[in-house]
């Protein structure tokens, strides 16, 4: 197995583990109990096969193809986030950043389903203005200290070491279950606005 | 905004990086692409014909596979053919694999199996579940390279790209390894027709793309067989599995299937590049109709591209010549059955032998071999 295939296996499987332990709200009730379920997920979903000889883990790999490395650094960032008992625990995207990205998202996949005539993705080729591009947003990102600078470093670090099987820098700085999940959170936010529209509505009359 | 040491030793790297992807950008030669015209790579050298040669075989495979489909070939060294199909219970089955057969001393061995859908999962630790349509190009390096398409989920829009190699003729295959070509899963990505050779060694596989809109692409390959850029030729919906010719080191033309629906008028387009492949124009009309199938279209020197295609429906199944792109005359049929399939050719010109092959009838692969005695017998005929 390469590199890249153990990169990936250990992103899903973190991802999978995490999201279960989390949905059935198990660090709550006790950490031990919850960390070895953890660890029992990890190895099930990677070794038991579920269906014509294949693990949960290569089942959703199938589906989904390669996480970004920009996914894998800011999933972990919010567990990180998780464990900040500061008291100043801050969200890790803003939602400027989350609208960014969910704009850089529409954009790239309403090209790839070509509704736009040009080619977003080929830029990602190493082209010189996407290169300048990218390291003048990341360099604004850390000059302000934010998360996302840093997670877009690593995934243009992840590129020059080719740290995934693509050659086009977007899919290290983007993947669509990222775009899928800001979409998620946005309908969630608007639907939020549109509550706290209404409460101050009815707080007028 | 205070010092902070992190901060400082991310933009230090972040130079760094900035600095040293610019001279990897500035040390590719991006723009230098050419066409390459000549069969350098085919050190095979056939006599020149005296008579007409017209020919005409059907590869054997085991008696169990009741339908084929989707051919691909390539001449080796040796002057021998090497086919590649998939065939199985039925198209989208995942008992279907990819079939092998070798056509030599003007027989074809009977087919083997290559790849099937576990091997593929294998390679690439991920689930699949039907495989299809195989191409095998031969490099001026020697390597063959066989694409072929993957499904984890869903229909062939759901495809993905896997590559295999051979340096030893086609005797030990590469595990499969599959291509990022899409931001979006990385899917809907297909292959159908050869690949065409570069100056540098490299090589343009068309592909074309079917999530949502369907429109063709170019996937460029330097001479190590390394995957280095795709370039889309159209964003025109509905033009899919581009069949790619070189005119000269510069000038192309490339040709669609119409994938529109039987009740709108699918005329048979094809775009023009003048810069060897970068940029494409817009696709324009020709004379030819197109029933929503595979055509091919290959050069035959001397001013004329010569097409292998379906017109009314895939019961028959023509050659066109043409000497401008764009206005064909049909000259001969390979095929006219009514209630049978012939479709989804392959063509290959080496010196003076021209190679077809194609389904017959969903069932089995024909191969056809004519030489330019034969084509200009019968074009004298038609007076074109």
């Amino acid at each position: 197995m390469s590199s890249i295939e153990v990169i990936q296996r250990i992103i899903y499987s973190l991802a999978i583990a995490l999201l279960l332990v989390y949905s059935l709200g198990l660090p709550k009730r006790s950490l031990f109990f919850s960390s070895l379920v953890f660890c029992l997920l990890i190895l099930g979903e990677n070794f038991i096969p579920l269906y014509r000889t294949s693990s949960l883990v290569e089942l959703l790999r199938g589906a989904t193809g390669d996480v970004s490395i920009a996914s894998g650094a800011l999933m972990l960032s919010i567990i990180a986030n998780q464990f900040d008992f500061s008291g100043s625990r801050r969200a890790v995207l803003s939602r400027y950043e989350r609208l960014f990205l969910l704009f850089i998202g529409c954009v790239l996949y309403l090209s790839t389903f070509s509704f736009i005539s040009f080619d977003v993705y080929h830029l990602g080729y190493l082209s010189l203005p996407m290169l300048l591009l990218t390291a003048a947003i990341i360099f604004i990102l850390i000059l302000y200290n934010r998360r996302m600078g840093y997670v877009w470093l690593l995934a243009l670090l992840g590129f020059y070491f080719r740290l995934q099987s693509s050659n086009n820098l977007w899919d290290y700085l983007y993947d669509p279950i990222l775009w899928l999940v800001l979409i998620a959170d946005s309908i969630l936010w608007l639907n939020y606005l549109i509550i706290i529209r209404k409460k101050q509505l009815k707080r007028e009359y | 905004m205070h010092f902070q040491p992190l901060k400082a030793v991310a933009l230090v790297i972040l130079l760094w990086l900035t600095y040293v992807l610019y001279l990897n950008y500035s040390q590719e030669d991006h723009q230098y692409v050419r066409f390459r015209l000549d069969s350098s790579s085919l050190p095979y050298q056939y006599s020149p014909a005296v008579a007409a040669v017209f020919e005409s075989q059907i590869i054997p495979q085991p008696a169990y596979l009741p339908a084929a489909h989707s051919s691909s070939f390539t001449m080796l060294p040796n002057g021998d053919l090497l086919a590649f199909w998939f065939a199985g219970t039925k198209e989208g089955s995942p008992d279907v694999k990819i079939w092998r057969s070798t056509y030599h001393n003007g027989k074809w061995s009977m087919a083997t199996a290559l790849v099937d859908p576990q091997m593929i999962a294998k390679a690439n630790h991920r689930y699949v579940i039907k495989v299809g349509n195989p191409v095998i190009y031969r490099a001026e390096n020697g390597v063959l390279h066989l694409f072929v398409v993957s499904v984890s989920i869903g229909g062939w829009s759901g495809s993905a790209l896997n590559h295999l190699t051979s340096t030893d003729g086609g005797i030990h295959w590469s595990e499969p390894e599959r291509i990022v070509i899409s931001p979006f899963f990385n899917i809907s990505t297909l292959v159908r027709t050869s690949a065409v050779t570069l100056s540098d060694g490299g090589f343009y596989l068309p592909v074309y793309m079917e999530l949502g809109r369907k429109y063709p692409e170019l996937l460029r390959f330097n001479y190590d067989g390394k995957f280095v850029e795709q370039i889309r030729i159209t964003a025109k919906d509905k033009m899919i599995q581009p069949s790619l010719v070189a005119l000269s080191s510069e000038k192309a033309w490339v040709y669609f299937r119409n994938a529109n629906k039987p009740s709108e008028v699918r005329n048979l387009y094809a775009s023009f590049s003048s810069n060897a492949g970068l940029s494409w124009s817009a696709p324009q009309k020709t004379n030819l109709l197109n029933p929503d199938s595979s055509l091919v279209v290959a050069n035959l020197g001397s001013g004329r591209l010569l097409m292998v295609y379906n017109q009314d429906d895939r019961s028959q199944l023509k050659l066109a010549l043409s000497r401008d792109g764009i206005n064909w005359q049909p000259f001969y049929d390979l095929e006219n059955q009514r209630g049978k399939e012939f479709s989804y050719p392959s063509i290959q010109i080496n010196e003076d032998i021209v190679d077809i092959m194609y389904t017959d009838d969903r069932k089995v692969i024909k191969h056809v071999r004519l030489n330019r005695e034969w084509l200009d017998r019968i074009l004298n005929n038609v007076q074109y």
